[in-house]
Formats: structure tokens, C-alpha cells, sequence
């Protein structure tokens, strides 16, 4: 047979060097088709021109998706027109700021006025990136829940002006689920199992809800103990899980598709997924629901200082934060709002409700995680 | 990715004196593109090299000194090796895959006339790569929900009394990356396919060969060329990859990438995700220079 072969030395090389450039040209196809999905949000600038236009303009982060542009014309749009000061909406999420915020290491930051959840705020402040407030110079101070504030408040010094605060409790489909959860105990029915979907302890969510389990007998994350039992009773769950998302167009999938019923979630995606008429309930478990803050922050090295405070007047006045709430359907900061009737039906909200909240204790939180999600998954492999 | 031309059209041997200068002048134009990579590749390479070498403290800042403990926890922790052994069985794993499913592929779009039929077959084989990975992976949980078409097709067949979940299976992974891979093996393998001249089959089985006999002794070693270069980039890719097993439901695979990207985003503990996406590049390297010496050793058997 090898005398079939012919083919000199040399032309066989260069089939395989046309082979290998046109394995590139597919390289180069994929890297421009979908390189940009990949990174996921890049950043934005919001267009609308200004009124009085001072030159002046901040750099404000908002949280991609619907949450953004609700956000744009709740708090920018009236800013911009009323102030002439632009801003620049970076869209993303709380990761990459801290990312960016990092990177600069405190001087000239990229961002004026920043999104935070309570998990990178610790981060943050814990790499001195983030400026205290000085409350004084908040004209709404006074109004917003100190429930809320207390949460963002490291060592004495107030760090965030609180926006919305969403609860953690059970999302479920209310055409399989006919009677309504009561408390985190019953994701564990049996009825339900090969039905649940469980986030992992990396996205807040599934953090939350192993911070739920824990506190469920008066545990603390920060007792060793206690997590041990919060693993005992998660391993509950083994071979009933049907999903596992890390997002929330994940967990809002798994639902649609009929892949799980019941999942330990946020009540403002709840109530926007039933206003699109999806067979979607929400249960405020009756041992407390799980808070999930985002709060607005000043990093510091910001050079605009004196228009980030007046941004954060808007972002804390009632007026502005009552479209906002009940576009996301999540309790605003700010406890002088009063709600429409269709909000105040569903939505728990107000400081008796975030005292009996649980918070996930972050600061014990951040650095044991790697250690929980390798016992996490070595239960659900 | 023009149709290959075979014709060994090489000039003829230049005199050793000239070959010299036009040499360092050919290096010229390729200087901007040496430049771009160095500054893009090598200078973050460095860095995050550098940053691999820190240890960190509470809240995942690096502190000063130096030492190997972030390789220390990627070789110990079984939360990173495992996931590292994981993927490398993975990317094995699909890289025959992807060769073996992409060979038919490639051999019916090499033999395509030219027209609306060749044109559909490429359309369809590089399709994965003109879609979005988003709308890519979600097209993938359609299909492997609950009541997606594979589930109701093996329960409505008998094979399954209820719903498997199959977005949380290893099977699922495997499937959505070997779907993103297949062009990377099947472009090449038709080029190579395309460069062997009919007249050797015919040859072949004129002399008496059966068509399976041909098949293993013609077609397959001349298209050894296409299966290397398939090979060693679709096993590195797949080292690497993340993004698609997330999005499709895989998120709890131990995957290397998947670690990287949650020690980033999740627990900002950038020493120990440099650490291991270094060991992860290390791992690629070693899995590539495997491969190409395995075919350098068979393309030389074969052709002596």
C-alpha cells in the first residue's frame, strides 16, 4: 500500500498548514460571532442630552437587563433634566465593578455612585475602596430604613444609601404546587422532590438559602456547628434536585420548562414573573425570609463628589424610588413611600418585616465559601 | 476556507544566498501582529503569573510576599484538582467526539459539488459558530428540559417512566461542547479530505482493495493531516471552555473553567483563580504537545 503514497513530503505539509489556516480563519469567526456574548454586559452611556448643561456629567453603574432601563428612567432621566448634569450608566453587575474598583486601588475610580449587594460590599470596604457617607449631606437620610442602612454600616461609619431590598423565599409553580409552601422546611416535602431546583452557594441566592437553614434554629453561619447541621439538612435534598441555575434567567427557565416547581428565590422576580402570566407564587416563609439588599455607594477617589451626593438625593427620595419599587416589585429604601393597592397585596416591605428578616453574615461568609461549595458539591455530584 | 488546491506549485529552489535577506524581510510585515499578541497575551500572562505567587487574606486581596500556596491549594484542595482531572478527561473526551462525528461531515462536504447543497452543508456545519452562545445554550435547555423533545421522545418510547434531568447531567455538557467543537474539526478535516486526489482511491481499488479496505488504508491516513489540526485545537478549547456548560445548566460540573470563573465572581480570591487557570494553561499545553507528537509518530509510520 505504501507505494500508493507518493505524495512528496513537502505538499503534505502544506495541506496541513492550509488546514491549520483555515482552522484559524474558524478561530477568528468565533472569537467576533460571539466573543462579546461571552464577557457578558459591556458598558453603556445613556444618550438623552440635558437641559442647563453645566459640562458636568458622573458615572453611575445599574445592574443590566429590565433592572437598568427602569432604573434609567426612574432615577437619570428626572436627574438629568432637572440638574443638567449627565450620566453615564455603566451596565453590568456587582462583580465587575468590584473588579474594576480593585484595579484602581482608590485612585480616580471608574465609577462616581456604584450598585453593591452585601456579599462584595465587604469585599470592598475590606480593600478600602468605598468612602463613608457623610449623612449630613443627605437630604432623605432620615426617611430611609435603618433596618437597611444598619446593614451597610461597617464599624460605626455608614457606607450605602439603600435602594430596594428583595426577600428570599419560595418561588413555585402554582399549577403543580396547589397548596402553598409555609416555610423553608417544606422545599424538603417529598411530594416535591425531583422538582426542586437549588442555586449553588456561589450565587447569592443558594447562599441565602443555605444561610435560611442555618439560622432555622437560632444557627449562625459563624458557628461551625451550625453549618454542620445546615449540611445535614440540605443533604435532604440529594437526588431530589432537577436543576442547578447560577442566574436568574436560569431559574426563570427551569420554572417555564416544567424542569423544577419550587426554588428558593427573589419575591420581586416572582411577582414580575405572574404579571406575565406565568403560573408563578411567592411564599414569605413564616421562620423570616432571607434579605437581599442592593444599596448605592461612593468609592473613593471619585472626583465628583458634590454631584454624586445630589445624585443620591434623587436615588433616596420617595418620588423617585415608589416607580422603581414597583416596576421590580422589591421594597424601596426610603419608608415614606406609599404604595399603590396592587403593590401593598403582595409585597412584604417596611421595618418590622426586615427585622424579622435573616441576613446572610458575609463577613463569615465570603472567606468560608470555597470550603461550603466543596461540601455542597460533594453532597449533590 | 476557499475551496484547497493540490497542485504542489512550490517555486522552485532558491539560491541559498537569497534566501537569507528576503527571509528577514518577510519578518516585516508580520512585526505589527507579533507586537499586538506579545502586548495582549504575554504581558497579562506575566501578571497574572505574578499575582498566582501572593498569598491573600480574609477578603482575597493579595498580600505582600511570595509564596507557592495557591498552587499548594490547587494540587491539594480536591475542589480545583478534581475539577482539573475533570476537564482534561472531558476535553479528551470531545475531542474524539468531535473528530469521530465531524469525519462523515467533512467527508460528504468534501465530495459536494459546488452549489446550493455544499453551501447548505457549510452553512450548517459552521452555524454553531455564527450563533450566539447564548442563543445557542438556550436552544440546548429547550431541547433537554423536562418536557423538551428528548425527554418526551424516551418517555413516549418506553425507555423512561418520567423526565430524566438531563440539563444537570454530565451527558449534557459533553452534547453542548462537542456541538460548539464540531466546525473546529470538521473545516480542517475537509481540507484535507478535499486534498486527496481520487485517482488514489481508484488506484486502490483497482489493484483489489474492497471500499473498506480503501477507506482504512487511502482516505484515513491521508486525512491525518486534518485530524491533527482538528485535534489539537478543539482539545485546548475544550480545556478551557465554561461559558456554555453554565448557561445550559451545568453550572455544578467540576470543570477548571467553571472554578476559575466562581473564585472570581463569587469569592474574589484572584490569587488562587490565576494559580489555577496558570495550571489549567500548563495542563492545555502538556494535552497539545501529547497529541502532536502522537500523530507526528503515526504520520511517520505511515508515510515512513
Amino acid at each position: 500500500m505504501r507505494s500508493f503514497l507518493p505524495r512528496p513530503a513537502r505538499a503534505r505539509r502544506r495541506g496541513y498548514l492550509l488546514a491549520l489556516a483555515s482552522a484559524g480563519t474558524v478561530t477568528a469567526l468565533t472569537l467576533t460571532g460571539c466573543g462579546g456574548v461571552d464577557t457578558g454586559g459591556g458598558s453603556g452611556s445613556s444618550g438623552s442630552g440635558s437641559g442647563d448643561g453645566k459640562g458636568e456629567s458622573i458615572t453611575v453603574t445599574a445592574f443590566a437587563g429590565a433592572w437598568g432601563e427602569l432604573f434609567k428612567s426612574s432615577f437619570v432621566e428626572p436627574f438629568e433634566k432637572d440638574t443638567g448634569i449627565k450620566v453615564n450608566l455603566v451596565y453590568g453587575a456587582d462583580s465587575d465593578w468590584v473588579t474594576k474598583l480593585r484595579a484602581a486601588g482608590g485612585k480616580n475610580a471608574p465609577f462616581d455612585v456604584l450598585a453593591l449587594t452585601p456579599g462584595s460590599l465587604h469585599q470592598a470596604v475590606g480593600g478600602d475602596l468605598l468612602e463613608p457617607l457623610k449623612t449630613a449631606d443627605l437630604s432623605h437620610w432620615k426617611q430611609l430604613d435603618p433596618v437597611l442602612t444598619e446593614r451597610s454600616t461597617i464599624d460605626g461609619a455608614s457606607y450605602g444609601v439603600p435602594l430596594t431590598t428583595g426577600s428570599n423565599g419560595l418561588l413555585y409553580r402554582t399549577d403543580k404546587i396547589k397548596q402553598a409552601p409555609k416555610d423553608w422546611t417544606d422545599i424538603f416535602d417529598k411530594k416535591y422532590c425531583g422538582h426542586v431546583a437549588l442555586p449553588p452557594l456561589t450565587y447569592n441566592a443558594g447562599l441565602e438559602f443555605f444561610s435560611a437553614l442555618v439560622s432555622q434554629g437560632g444557627g449562625k453561619l459563624s458557628n461551625p456547628a451550625d453549618v454542620d447541621k445546615g449540611f445535614k439538612k440540605l443533604a435532604e435534598l440529594k437526588g431530589c434536585v432537577s436543576a442547578y441555575p447560577a442566574d436568574a434567567g436560569s431559574v426563570a427557565t427551569v420554572l417555564q420548562n416544567g424542569d423544577a416547581w419550587i426554588v428558593p428565590f427573589w419575591d420581586g422576580r416572582a411577582f414580575a414573573m405572574e404579571k406575565e402570566g406565568q403560573p408563578i407564587g411567592f411564599t414569605y416563609p413564616s421562620s423570616g425570609a432571607v434579605g437581599a439588599l442592593t444599596s448605592y455607594y461612593v468609592p473613593k477617589g471619585s472626583k465628583h463628589t458634590a454631584a454624586a451626593y445630589k445624585f443620591l438625593n434623587y436615588l433616596s427620595a420617595a418620588e423617585y424610588q415608589k416607580p422603581f419599587a414597583q416596576g421590580t416589585f422589591y421594597g424601596a429604601g426610603n419608608d415614606s413611600i406609599d404604595y399603590d393597592a396592587d403593590f401593598k397585596a403582595k409585597v412584604k416591605y417596611g421595618e418590622d418585616v426586615y427585622k424579622k428578616f435573616t441576613w446572610v453574615d458575609y463577613k463569615t461568609a465570603t472567606p468560608k465559601l470555597n470550603e461550603w461549595q466543596q461540601r455542597w458539591n460533594q453532597i449533590f455530584k | 476556507m476557499s475551496a484547497p488546491s493540490t497542485s504542489p506549485a512550490l517555486s522552485p529552489a532558491t539560491s541559498p544566498a537569497l534566501k537569507k535577506p528576503r527571509r528577514l524581510r518577510g519578518l516585516l510585515p508580520v512585526t505589527p501582529v507579533v507586537v499586538f499578541l506579545a502586548a495582549l497575551f504575554v504581558v497579562p500572562l506575566v501578571r497574572v503569573f505574578a499575582l498566582s505567587l501572593h498569598p491573600v487574606d480574609a477578603n482575597g486581596y493579595p498580600l505582600d510576599g511570595y509564596s507557592f500556596v495557591q498552587y499548594r491549594r490547587v494540587f491539594t484542595e480536591s475542589f480545583f484538582s478534581e475539577a482539573l482531572w475533570h476537564s482534561l478527561l472531558t476535553a479528551l473526551l470531545v475531542t474524539v467526539l468531535s473528530v469521530l462525528l465531524g469525519f462523515p461531515a467533512a467527508y460528504a462536504l468534501s465530495r459536494a459539488r459546488k452549489g446550493v447543497v455544499r453551501t447548505l452543508l457549510f452553512v450548517a456545519v459552521v452555524s454553531p459558530l455564527l450563533t450566539s452562545v447564548v442563543v445557542r445554550s438556550y436552544g440546548w435547555v429547550v431541547l433537554f428540559s423536562a418536557n423538551g423533545v428528548v425527554n418526551r421522545t424516551l418517555v413516549w418510547l418506553g425507555f423512561l417512566d418520567q423526565p430524566a434531568h438531563l440539563l444537570t447531567s454530565y451527558l449534557v455538557v459533553v452534547v453542548s461542547v462537542v456541538h460548539v467543537m464540531l466546525p473546529f474539526a470538521i473545516l480542517p478535516l475537509t481540507t484535507a479530505l478535499g486534498g486527496i486526489d481520487d485517482n488514489l482511491r481508484r488506484a486502490s481499488r483497482s489493484l483489489g482493495a474492497g471500499p473498506v479496505r480503501t477507506f482504512w488504508k487511502v482516505t484515513v491516513p491521508l486525512s491525518l493531516p486534518g485530524i491533527a489540526v482538528g485535534a489539537t485545537v478543539v482539545f485546548p478549547l475544550a480545556m478551557g471552555i465554561y461559558i456554555t456548560p453554565l448557561l445550559v445548566g451545568g453550572a455544578n460540573q467540576p470543570l477548571a473553567g467553571l472554578r476559575v470563573y466562581s473564585q472570581i465572581t463569587a469569592v474574589f480570591d484572584y490569587p488562587v483563580a490565576a494559580a489555577l487557570s496558570l495550571v489549567l494553561l500548563l495542563l492545555t499545553l502538556l494535552g497539545v504537545s501529547v497529541l502532536g507528537t502522537g500523530f507526528r509518530f503515526w504520520e511517520k509510520r505511515l508515510h515512513g
